[in-house]
């Protein structure tokens, strides 16, 4: 713990994690050259891809700074106000128009908002706030993930639900609680989805959707198997132009968003790919380094539960892209298109910066 | 306890980062070549020809419809590497070629598609191509099939024609889509999938790789169609057509439709089917204009009207309460049997049951005096059939019985599709209080506030009013009556349909004598076609038939009907002829049914004749 907050650098090479804020903006580049692959043009036009992902980048920025100046405590503090926000958004969202038979988004003309990716973080938040509360029990954490899920489920958002459930248990496993409360929350959990399973509250598409999987196991989806074959032209270096005129252009449905990951293997291959994992291994083994050293509970719990959240939401979005997941219709963190995650994230990596601050001096 | 934790989870994470690594690497450097193999094939382009369709033949042999072979010049883009080669297949095109196909040629540059139709070429440049071939790889050569009708318009709506398909017909024929050629009318849609065959493809690849696909011709039809018979029926019903007009009330529109139907009684085979007015199928090969297509369609020539002319039936209906009478044994108030004479005054006055009072009048100024049932038909005494009408009214108004007379013409046929294998049948109406209810909402104007009455059965007992039939349905009624069971007429003999529907109807060998024996009286004198028949001398003791004049709406002329039978004695023929808004069935139909009859029974045939304006 940091005896004296005013003394605390934020801009400047005493503050700011330099490696991990290279690796926030290397993220964000490797997410404009993808976009610009794809799309092949740069207009000054909000309807391009790669100008509307400058733009989100450009705030994410402003935001990853701006979070960096609250402190851990002040987080702390406001955890019960952002979650209760975060509810009072799903709740509102339900009553909007639906867009592709979904109530996911607020429209705001130049780019939508979809609260169910600040209930990714919120959620994260408010177990760590409970569980590094002493006067709370630790079953008080199964709260906040329920009735997130409950609410998400009306909208509908499966993939969503599924991030939030494997953050929790994630961050419930690495945290040191006891097996009992790991298998109680599991429990609860589950009773949760065989609930909205049983009282129809789940679309039958959503079923369909995991059933024919299984049934059809290895990547049956046509989406998938057009992303295997854009994944396996990349070859070492990324496809080649005279690759392309000897074999065609490959299809693959959503490739600015769910799919991207599929299109960066395709432009930049193998080698790419490995820069790529790079770039997040090491961030999560700084964090998997700090996180040793560190005492403090929230702090702890709360750097356990973000990675636990990105990590998760990258190996969901491969396991989609290579085939060997079902299509849950998630973004590859920091890499699709999309304000609502692209503000997320940043405010992800705001708090980690903040965390690799306040504990700078224990390493 | 934490450190274990942690450090299990950084482990689990290894492996599956790891996992997704080897993936990726298998998906990039194992599996390369299927992948690139795939999206070629997901890149290649197809392009489609239609192979020759399969040829028509009539029951004689004749080839009523046949495929023709042209070479058609292709230019295959993908061959051209640079702007020099493609100037050299320029100047080839202008010194060999049309000015037409330059014009294809330098707009197909400019179109996306890789292969450019340059048209159908004559044999002398189709040698000068074959011995340039080396020279000038981009160009394809590939037999074009074209459609020929040898006779012209002979059977044309038997027939029918090609065309481009339009939505609804690649909807229906999905191979169409592909070689864009669609039989649109008569059993060149009917039997689109046995004619076509599969079309010839050629398939581009990225890797400019080509391949062919032969594709298979259509395979040939033989119908049950004479050319002979139908020539004759066509100029027959032509000829009529004209004399009508010739005594037509110039208040009336001219004559110009009509069809005719030879049906074999025993088979259901079609033996001759013409409809006017008539078009060339050969005019849609070369390519027919616009105005020339909506003349035609003006005219109504593509209608086949032996099978989608919707008529009242007039009295050729009279049989289907003939048949009822027989077997219910209902006959007019005071009559017992078909023989028992019945007095038929002018007018008939009775009472509904409602009491309103009603007065029917017969066409027959002064009456027809005493007639027997057989005479009834004879002379086509509709007051007859009213009094029968409102026996049935009397006994089954409001029951399950009412629609006795609906029942046995259903039986017949009537009021469904016969199930001829020609497309577009259409299926008339035989109504009924049910469906006045139903168009008391939904076609409020076609039927009165008080819904089915008496005077609406008595309407229909004499083909008149709501009900409408077509010509193939009157054919197939009189056939079926005769034969004792139901056949579904047909047009093609190699495939043929299994009648499941068959039904065997309440007909007995001593109704049928008597059946065959009073449709010969209409021929013989006092019978309302007698006029027209007498020219054939003592032949007529043998012919039968059955005259209709269908009242149609105020200010048009009568539908003109005649059902007619080669022999009564040995039945083996029906032939219907219709005239729309032609008049009297007995001045009109019957000569040309008459003519039509010594044609088939090998008599000396005379010119058809304005009969007696009966009915």
């Amino acid at each position: 713990m940091v005896s004296n907050r005013e003394k605390i650098v934020i801009l400047g090479p005493e503050g700011t994690d330099i490696r991990l804020l290279v690796s926030f903006l290397v993220l964000h580049l490797f997410s404009w050259v993808t976009l610009y692959s794809i799309s092949g043009t740069f207009t000054l036009s909000l309807d391009n891809p790669l100008t509307r992902q400058i733009a989100f980048s450009f705030i994410g920025i402003i935001v990853f700074f701006s979070i960096s100046f609250f402190s851990l405590e002040s987080i702390e503090s406001l955890t019960p106000l952002m979650f209760i926000i975060s509810i009072i958004l799903l709740i509102i969202v339900l009553f909007t128009e639906p867009a592709f038979g979904v109530r996911r988004w607020f429209r705001f003309g130049l780019f939508d908002f979809q609260p169910s990716e600040l209930a990714k973080l919120t959620n994260i938040l408010m177990v760590s706030y409970i569980l590094s509360n002493k006067n709370l029990s630790n079953y008080y954490a199964l709260l906040p993930p329920i009735s997130l899920v409950i609410l998400i489920y009306q909208q509908p958002d499966l993939g969503t639900v599924i991030i939030i459930l494997l953050s929790f248990f994630i961050l419930m496993y690495i945290s040191g609680i006891s097996t009992s409360s790991i298998l109680i929350s599991l429990f609860g959990s589950v009773c949760t989805l065989f609930i909205l399973i049983e009282y129809k509250l789940l679309k039958t598409w959503q079923i369909e959707r995991i059933t024919d999987f299984f049934s059809s196991a290895g990547g049956g989806d046509f989406s998938q198997e057009q992303s295997r074959l854009a994944i396996s032209s990349g070859g070492f270096f990324g496809r080649s132009e005279q690759h392309i005129l000897d074999y065609g252009d490959i299809f693959v449905p959503v490739k600015t968003t769910d799919f991207i990951f599929s299109s960066f293997a395709e432009n930049f291959g193998f080698f790419g790919i490995l820069m790529l994992f790079f770039v997040w291994i090491q961030i999560i083994y700084k964090s998997m380094k700090i996180l040793r050293k560190i005492e403090e509970l929230y702090s702890r719990y709360l750097l356990i539960g973000l990675m636990g959240l990105l990590i998760v939401q990258i190996f969901i979005n491969l396991g989609t892209v290579v085939g060997t997941l079902p299509v849950t219709g998630l973004p590859f963190p920091m890499l699709s298109l999309g304000g609502s995650a692209m503000l997320i994230n940043a405010i992800v990596f705001g708090i980690l910066n903040r965390i690799f601050i306040e504990n700078r001096i224990y390493i | 306890m934490h450190n274990t934790r942690v450090r299990s989870f950084n482990f689990i994470l290894l492996v599956i980062f790891t996992l997704f690594l080897y993936q990726i690497y298998i998906l990039q450097f194992n599996q390369k070549d299927y992948s690139n193999e795939t999206i070629a094939e997901q890149s290649t382009k197809n392009f489609y020809f239609p192979s020759p369709r399969g040829d028509v033949y009539d029951r004689q042999g004749k080839l009523l419809a046949r495929t023709i072979t042209l070479p058609n010049l292709f230019f295959d883009k993908s061959s051209i590497f640079n702007d020099q080669d493609l100037k050299r297949y320029e100047e080839f095109i202008e010194l060999y070629l049309s000015e037409d196909a330059l014009q294809l040629f330098q707009k197909g540059l400019d179109s996306k598609n890789t292969i450019i139709d340059l048209g159908i070429i004559n044999n002398e440049l189709f040698n000068t191509i074959s011995l340039t071939s080396v020279d000038y790889p981009a160009f394809l050569l590939i037999d074009f099939p074209l459609r020929e009708y040898p006779y012209g318009s002979l059977a044309s709506h038997v027939l029918g024609y090609t065309g481009i398909p339009n939505q609804d017909d690649v909807g229906l024929f999905p191979t169409s889509g592909l070689h864009q050629i669609v039989g649109k009318n008569g059993i060149e849609r009917y039997y689109e999938e046995i004619l076509s065959g599969s079309p010839i493809s050629l398939s581009l690849t990225k890797t400019n790789k080509v391949y062919y696909n032969l594709g298979a011709k259509g395979e040939d039809l033989f119908l049950t169609i004479d050319a002979e018979i139908q020539g004759f029926v066509e100029s027959s019903l032509s000829s009529g057509i004209e004399l009508a007009n010739k005594n037509i009330e110039p208040s009336f529109d001219r004559v110009e439709k009509g069809a005719v139907i030879i049906l074999d009684i025993d088979t259901a085979e079609i033996l001759a089917m013409a409809s006017a007015p008539t078009f060339d199928p050969n005019q849609f090969i070369s390519g027919i204009s616009d105005a020339q297509f909506s003349q035609i369609q003006k005219n109504q020539a593509f209608n086949n009207f032996a099978i989608q002319g919707l008529y009242p039936p007039g009295s050729v209906f009279k049989v289907v309460p003939y048949w009822l009478s027989y077997n219910e044994g209902i006959y007019p108030e005071g009559i017992d049997n078909f023989d028992q004479k019945y007095f038929a005054e002018e007018c008939l006055s009775f009472q509904f049951t409602d009491g309103s009072k009603q007065v029917y009048c017969d066409w027959k100024k002064d009456g027809h005096g005493y007639v027997d049932f057989h005479q009834a038909i004879q002379k086509s005494v509709n007051i007859y059939f009213w009094e029968i009408a409102l026996k049935i009214w009397r006994l089954y108004e409001n029951n399950e019985n009412e629609s006795l007379l609906q029942n046995y013409a259903r039986d017949l046929g009537f009021g469904d599709y016969t199930g001829v294998d020609l497309p577009y049948e259409r299926k008339g109406t035989v109504p009924d209080r049910q469906l006045f209810e139903e168009w008391r909402i939904t076609a409020p104007d076609r039927v009165r506030e008080e819904g089915w009455l008496g005077g609406d059965l008595m309407n229909l007992i004499v083909g008149q009013g709501a009900i409408t039939v077509t010509p193939i349905q009157v054919a197939n009624a009189y056939a079926n009556l005769i034969r004792g069971y139901t056949l579904s007429p047909r047009i093609n003999t190699n495939y043929v349909s299994n009648n499941s529907d068959l039904r065997v109807l309440r007909v007995d060998s001593k109704f049928k004598q008597m059946f065959l024996s009073d449709l010969g009286l209409v021929t013989d004198p006092g019978g309302t076609a007698y006029k027209s028949f007498s020219i054939m001398g003592d032949s007529i003791y043998d012919t039968g038939g059955k005259t209709g004049t269908a009242q149609t709406t105020e200010g048009k002329n009568d539908t003109s009907w005649f059902v007619g039978l080669d022999s009564i004695s040995n039945p083996t023929k029906i032939v219907v002829v219709v005239v729309e808004e032609g008049g009297s069935g007995s001045a009109v139909a019957a000569p040309i049914a008459r003519r039509i009859i010594q044609y088939l029974n090998g008599i000396e045939v005379t010119p058809v004749e304005f009969g007696e304006v009966t009915e």
